[in-house]
Order: C-alpha cells, then sequence, then structure tokens
C-alpha cells in the first residue's frame, strides 16, 4: 500500500518519468503492431538508454515499452491475420475471421478492451497481493513444473478434435523443433549436425515469426492477382458492443487468472499462457465450435492472459528478485546497473522504485487503452492496404527485428526455412496451433521431468509427495481420456436413440 | 489515402532503421564524457575507429552491465569508442564462436567469461579448445562460487551444516548452476573436499536464477551458486553464506571463510575478461591492457563492480591464460569421471 503511493508520487513527481511512460506505451504499440519488431526486441533495444536515466525513470520506460508491446500485438494479428508479437498468436485464430466478415472495429475494441482487463486485473494483483501470491512461486518446484506443463500439453486432444492424427502429427514436429540444441542437462548436442550455430537450439523468435508470418504471406501471395473485397470499416465505440461480449464472462475471469498466475512462474511466460487459457475457454464456452471462426470469446481468452502475465511476472521480481521472463530480467539488469539489490529488501531500501514499478505498469495499461483506441481509426484502415504495399514492408521488419535481436545472421536462415515449413505443412493440412503447443511446452515438461527425477533419484514416487502436482497430473489425465469416453458415450447414446 | 500510406511507410522505414542501428549507436555517449583530456596532439595507429565488444549474453545481464561500467571509465587512444553487441546463446558459446570466427584486426574482441567454453571443451560437446584459441588480452574481475544454505535448515555455519549431513546421510539435496560443466565440476570438487560427495544429492538447475530460487522455496538445503547471482539473497537474509570456493575471501563476505584457509584443496575464482580472435597484434593488445589497467585502478570502478558482487583483479594476458590453464588442469580429471 505504501509502496503504491510512494510510487504515484515517483513518478508524477517528475514530468520526465510521465512523458517516458507516454513514449514507451507508444513504441511498445508500434513494436508490438509491427510483424518482426516484437515486445522483448523493444524493451532489449532501449535497455542501454535506461542505464543513463535514473532508476525510476529507466523502469517507467522499459515496462512502458513491456505493456505497449504486448498488447500491440493484436493489431496485426486480427486485421491481416499476422502476430505483431508472437503473444498474440492465438488472437489471429478469432480475430482475423471476426474482421474479415466486415467487423474489424468490434474485433479490435474487443481485443483492446481484454487487454485492459487482463493487465489491470494483474496490477491490482500485483499491488495488494504480491507478496502473498510471491510464495507461490517458491512453492512451485521441478514436480509442479512439470505437472502443469503435462495439463498444458494434455489440452492438444482439445485442439486437435477435427483430426486428432494431424494434431498429434504437428504436436509432434513442435516437440521436435524444440529439442535442437544443447542438452541443458547432459550436455549432450541434438540435432546440431555437428554445426556451431544450432548449439543454442532454433532461436524462438525467429521461429515464430517464420511460423505465423513468412507463411502467411506465402499462402496470401497467392490471391495477391485477385482483387481484394474491400472490407467496410464498421462503427468504433470505447466499449465492445455489449451483445458482441455475450458469454465473454468466462475466457475473461480464466485469463486473468491462469495469466497471472502463468506469471508469478518464473520460465513459463506469456506463450504458454495464452495457449492454455484459449484451449481452456474452449472447453468451457458454450459455443466451442466458433473458436476459430471469429468468436469474441477467443479473442477475450488470448488478450487478457496474455496482458495478465506482464503483471504476474513482476510479482516474483520486485519482491524476491527473480526474473520471470526475458523481458523481466531485463528489468533486473537495470536495478543493478544503479547498483541496486533486486530483492525483498529493495522494499526498504528503495520504496519509490518498487512504487514506481508497480504504478507505472498500472498506468500504463490505461495509456495503452486509451492511446490504442485513439489509433484505432488509422489502425483500422490497414485492413484494407493492398497486400502488395503491405508485404515488403512487413518481410523487411521480420528480417531485421530478428536480426537486431541477437545480431546473427544465422537466426534469418531459421527464420525462412520455419516460414516454408510452415507453408508445406498448413498445405498438409497440419494446423499451427499443435506446432506451438508442442514447441513450447515440450522442452518444459523434459526439463523438469529430468531435474525432478534426477533430485529424487530416478524414483518417480516421488511427485505424490506434492500435492499441487498430483492435483495437476490427475487433471491431465482427465484432459486426456475423457474427450475419448465422452465421445463412446455419446455415440451409445444416439444408438440408443434410434 | 496515398499520401497516408506514402506517410506511414516513411515513418516504417524510420523504424527500420532504428531497429537495424540501435544495439550498436546506443552506447557511443558514456566514454565522450571523460575521454576529452587525454587525447594527445599526436595521432596513434590504433584504435582508428570504434572497437566491437560481443558480449555473449543477453543485455541487463551481469557480464553486459559490466561491460557497459567499463565503456563509461574507459578512454582509448584518438578518443575512439566501444561498441557493444549482445549475442546470447548456449552459455556463452555462440557469441565466442562469433568472436573466434571475427576478423583478427582489432577491432572485435570478446568481453567473456571463459566457465562455459572450458566446459564445452572438458565435457566432449566441442572439439574446439576455445579458451586456448582465442587470444587472452586481459583478465578484469573475478566471481566466486560459494556454499550457501537457508534459513530453514537451521545451520549457520559449516560445521553444522557437516554434522546434520554427516548423522543424516541421503536427506539433503545441493542445489548446483547447471550440469557438466565448471560449476558442477568445482560443486563436486567442493563436496569431496567436505568429505560428504556421498551423502548428498546433487540437482543441478538452468541458471544462477533458478538454483537461487530453488533454495529460497527449500527445494535443495545447500547449494553451490556464484557471488554476483546470490549478493542481494545474502543481503536479505535468504542466503546464509557457508564458504566460498577460492584462494582467498571475498570482499563481499569477509565473515565467510574460504577452501584455501580450510586447507582444502579447491581454489577456482572465475575470471572474467577480454579476449580476442587468434593472431591479434600484440601492440593493439598492449594499448587495451593499458586503457582497462587504468579503468581497473579507478576506485570508483571498483565500487560499481562490487555492488554487482564480483571484485577487480586485473592480470595481463599471460597471467590469465596461466591462470585458465591450470583450472584446466585442475578440472579434467574431474570431468572425466563426469562423462
Amino acid at each position: 500500500m505504501e509502496a503504491m503511493i510512494v510510487g504515484f508520487q515517483a513518478i508524477f513527481g517528475d514530468p520526465f518519468s510521465i512523458a517516458l511512460l507516454f513514449f514507451g506505451v507508444f513504441m511498445g504499440i508500434v513494436f508490438g503492431c509491427i510483424p518482426g519488431l516484437t515486445a522483448v526486441l523493444g524493451v532489449t533495444l532501449m535497455i542501454p538508454f535506461t542505464y543513463t536515466m535514473t532508476p525510476v525513470q529507466g523502469l517507467t520506460l522499459l515496462v512502458a515499452i513491456y505493456v505497449g508491446g504486448i498488447s500491440g500485438g493484436l493489431i496485426t494479428a486480427t486485421l491481416i491475420n499476422i502476430p505483431g508479437t508472437p503473444s498474440s498468436i492465438f488472437t489471429c485464430y478469432d480475430g482475423y475471421p471476426m474482421a474479415k466478415s466486415g467487423k474489424p472495429g468490434t474485433a479490435l475494441s474487443i481485443g483492446v478492451f481484454a487487454s485492459l482487463i487482463g493487465g489491470t486485473f494483474s496490477a491490482l494483483a500485483l499491488f495488494f497481493l504480491a507478496p502473498q501470491l510471491s510464495k507461490v512461486s517458491l512453492i512451485f518446484g521441478n514436480w509442479e513444473y512439470f505437472a502443469v506443463a503435462l495439463v498444458g500439453l494434455a489440452v492438444v486432444i482439445t485442439m486437435a478434435s477435427n483430426d486428432l492424427l494431424k494434431g498429434l502429427v504437428g504436436a509432434l514436429i513442435g516437440i521436435v523443433l524444440g529439442s535442437f540444441g544443447i542438452d541443458s542437462i547432459s550436455g549432450v548436442q541434438r540435432l546440431t549436425f555437428g554445426n556451431w550455430q544450432l548449439m543454442n537450439g532454433l532461436n524462438s523468435t525467429a521461429l515464430m515469426m517464420g511460423l505465423f508470418a513468412i507463411s502467411e504471406i506465402l499462402h496470401q501471395c497467392r490471391d495477391l492477382s485477385k482483387e481484394k473485397k474491400k472490407i467496410e470499416v464498421g462503427k468504433m465505440s470505447f466499449l465492445p458492443p455489449v451483445k458482441e461480449m455475450e458469454g465473454c464472462m468466462v475466457p475473461i475471469v480464466l485469463g486473468c487468472l491462469i495469466g497471472t498466475g502463468i506469471g508469478i512462474l518464473p520460465g513459463i511466460g506469456q506463450n504458454a499462457s495464452t495457449l492454455i487459457t484459449y484451449n481452456q475457454s474452449k472447453k468451457m464456452s458454450k459455443h466451442p465450435e466458433r473458436f476459430g471462426h471469429g468468436s469474441p470469446e477467443g479473442i477475450c481468452a488470448s488478450e487478457t492472459s496474455n496482458n495478465a502475465v506482464n503483471g504476474g511476472a513482476l510479482i516474483p521480481l520486485i519482491t524476491l528478485g527473480i526474473p520471470g521472463d526475458l523481458v523481466t530480467a531485463a528489468l533486473i539488469g537495470g536495478l543493478m546497473i544503479h547498483g541496486l539489490q533486486p530483492g525483498p529488501l529493495l522494499f526498504t531500501s528503495d520504496l519509490d522504485v518498487v512504487g514506481a514499478v508497480m504504478v507505472s505498469y498500472f498506468l500504463a495499461n490505461i495509456v495503452m487503452y486509451v492511446m490504442e483506441l485513439g489509433l484505432m481509426k488509422v489502425f483500422v484502415r490497414a485492413v484494407n492496404i493492398p497486400f502488395s504495399y503491405l508485404f515488403p514492408a512487413i518481410l523487411m521488419f521480420c528480417v531485421l527485428g530478428t536480426f537486431a535481436l541477437n545480431n546473427r545472421t544465422f537466426d534469418l536462415w531459421i527464420l525462412i526455412v520455419c516460414g516454408i515449413l510452415a507453408y508445406v505443412l498448413t498445405e498438409l493440412g497440419v494446423d499451427m496451433a499443435p506446432v506451438i503447443l508442442g514447441y513450447i511446452l515440450g522442452p518444459l515438461v523434459e526439463k523438469y521431468f529430468r531435474m525432478a527425477m534426477t533430485a529424487e533419484l530416478g524414483n518417480f514416487g516421488g511427485i505424490l509427495q506434492r500435492p499441487i502436482a498430483v492435483v495437476c497430473l490427475i487433471v491431465a489425465i482427465l484432459f486426456l481420456v475423457l474427450p475419448l469416453f465422452s465421445k463412446k458415450l455419446r455415440d451409445r447414446k444416439n444408438a440408443l436413440n434410434i | 489515402m496515398k499520401k497516408t500510406l506514402a506517410l506511414l511507410l516513411c515513418a516504417a522505414s524510420m523504424l527500420a532503421l532504428l531497429a537495424g542501428c540501435g544495439s550498436k549507436s546506443t552506447d557511443d555517449k558514456a566514454p565522450a564524457a571523460n575521454g576529452g583530456e587525454t587525447a594527445s596532439t599526436e595521432k596513434a595507429d590504433y584504435p582508428t575507429s570504434p572497437i566491437t565488444v560481443i558480449i555473449p549474453y543477453s543485455p541487463g545481464g551481469g557480464s553486459d552491465i559490466l561491460t557497459r561500467k567499463i565503456m563509461e571509465y574507459i578512454e582509448l587512444p584518438n578518443n575512439q569508442k566501444l561498441v557493444a553487441v549482445n549475442v546470447e546463446g548456449a552459455s556463452g558459446f555462440t557469441g565466442a564462436m562469433q568472436a573466434f570466427n571475427s576478423k583478427n584486426d582489432g577491432y572485435t574482441i570478446l568481453a567473456h567469461n571463459p566457465m562455459d567454453v572450458v566446459s564445452y571443451s572438458l565435457s566432449g560437446t566441442t572439439d574446439v579448445e576455445l579458451w586456448d584459441e582465442l587470444e587472452t588480452v586481459c583478465g578484469i574481475v573475478d566471481d566466486f562460487n560459494v556454499l550457501v544454505t537457508n534459513p530453514q535448515s537451521g545451520w549457520t555455519t559449516l560445521e553444522e551444516a557437516l554434522e546434520y549431513i554427516k548423522a543424516n546421510p541421503g536427506t539433503v539435496k545441493v542445489g548446483n548452476t547447471g550440469s557438466n560443466n565448471c560449476n558442477m565440476a568445482d560443486c563436486l570438487r567442493t563436496l569431496d573436499a567436505l568429505g560428504i560427495r556421498d551423502d548428498v544429492v546433487v540437482v543441478p538447475y538452468d541458471g544462477g536464477a533458478e538454483n537461487k530460487t530453488a533454495l529460497m522455496g527449500n527445494h535443495v538445503q545447500l547449494s553451490v551458486n556464484s557471488c554476483a547471482d546470490i549478493q542481494s539473497a545474502i543481503t536479505s537474509g535468504d542466503h546464509i553464506a557457508l564458504l566460498t570456493v577460492g584462494d582467498r575471501r571475498a570482499k563481499f563476505l569477509p565473515d565467510t571463510p574460504c577452501t584455501a584457509e580450510l586447507g582444502y584443496d579447491v581454489v577456482t575464482t572465475k575470471p572474467r575478461g577480454w579476449y580476442a580472435p587468434a593472431g591479434m597484434s600484440q601492440e593493439q593488445q598492449a594499448v587495451l591492457q593499458e586503457a582497462i589497467k587504468k579503468v581497473c585502478e579507478n576506485p570508483e570502478f571498483e565500487q560499481d563492480v562490487l555492488a554487482l558482487g564480483l571484485e577487480v583483479n586485473y592480470v595481463d594476458g599471460a597471467a590469465l591464460k596461466e591462470k585458465i590453464s591450470g583450472w584446466v588442469e585442475d578440472l579434467a580429471p574431474v570431468f572425466e569421471e563426469m562423462k
């Protein structure tokens, strides 16, 4: 509470901080909405600049870029079916069909609204429950991480409900893509073919931009010569139309809880969070058949969840000094360069810095909402820009963004090869969602399982002493088995009725 | 419509430029501030253009901050500057290889912690012996591995911990940063020296932060972690230092005994320093050595480094090479055993 007041003072007492807040959110939105320039890149590029600012200013800027960037991804995801930032992958599945059906304004306002709710919810959690919630990140050991990741992997069945075989093929391809590089436990090289460039595995930004941006461009290029149907830009309002939001309560609540929860657990991140929320919402929805065809529930699930992760990830950062993801790891650097020690002592030694992180996160969400609504009229027009103008620019940004993130030309090959791979796979009817699922969760399941087994000297029974893990394990098994059962039951019922 | 489009495209290409140059152009300001006074009237042959420093870790990490601190203080002939380029991946190996494959004209150097490169060669992950093939320009700071526990264990000294472990073999878990690397070798050697290697279970974690978190959550009761990673946890009382693995006490932990004074034959200090592609001329190296030496003598820099959990210990290239080779000799048998 006290931190909050001091934080407000620290930020409002310094006009430059406020200016940085607005600038950061704007820059974040721009980086977020351009495919290839990701939220992470925005933050990494800015870190060196913050070294010369005061800690409050620097952290405000980084937090603002982070918030704007994660939210901005929904714009291109909705309008041209290319996620601006990897965490918006699942927004494409419903945002784009809705925009295509003549409601781009509505789709955007639902997405932006969901972002605000997700962000604000986790900001409140950060304000009032940070010390309590931070304990969660300590309770979680290897078994718990393993079980949570397994629950995520088990949703592959829901995901691939149309064609189980192709879904499983996709998930397996994803797992293979995720296993390139040096295995961190035994130090063995996997799938590197002796090439040192592959020793760190496939760069995840390059891979995701390849899978989603490059392949989408390849697809749409085939229709370039065709006359593009002009989409009527619908009305836009500050709040999304109430009748569209029917049934969205469930995904929003799920997104807030799952997003914040996953944010608190270090090392899992936005992509896993949106993936789990999206599939869980589909499962619990009254209209699961509408998912993937422009369902507002789908947009809400994805956008609430990815924004809620941000606030969650800040919790272990400020209370324990533990980074939750790449961006929060960068924030730690921002503290240390000024000689500040991230961790519990920060609350006594530099309360203004702690408060500033909390408050700037809260404010950035609001600024993001207002700014995106204000700019929406401009953005929406993008839906009618001829692709022949748009695609060369997007390609250029993908290449630049991928290179700038780690200063290696090799990553560009990953971008291109993954793009072609995804194009071929989609042509063969393999959906990209299970591929991403396997890529993100496969390595997590493996890593934590092996670490847990090392710690227990190879005794799997150890998991039985961890109640959270056992519950997750049961849920995962139910996820896997129930759909098969319920199908049988339905068949039997149908048979009886005849 | 066309105008808007043109405008948008213009803005887009501006952004592209920003993204492309961002990581290179950002670091130029710092040295200019205090570089003016050294510039002699005579023009030196080296450097005549900015020098690229490859940092093989992510921005915001310990090595990144250290390098950028050096850039703040360093004064090079002709008022030239350093440009930081982060190339992360495979615990520093990717960036080190990129530096290794760069031109040896003196304009690309590597700011490195040789630990992981040594690990990869000794564990057989790669057959390039990078630490031997790169030029060693100089060593700049030392980092220590420290054996720590948490308040939940109830131990405050090494003796208490040893006593408990001896009385209850197999119940205590020890966290370590990574597996099959120098940290693991250090950890095993320390446990061996303490005579408890067979009485504890060693759990490898992926990185210092994960290792720290596990100890805070009492998933392990002891942990061997680097001073830089756990400094904040020690200050806050979430970690209790029991033993420093080193030939001297760490300045940051003046009350914690070190292995050398207890008579254990395990001494390492992870040296972080500057390296260069093979064949960089000795004259050029001397220029850099002199500049770095001056930075290291600056008490302000020393304080900054201490705040990072590291300590300044300047050694020249030959001494650094000797230090690393001695270390490799010590570690090789442990790696053989781990295979």
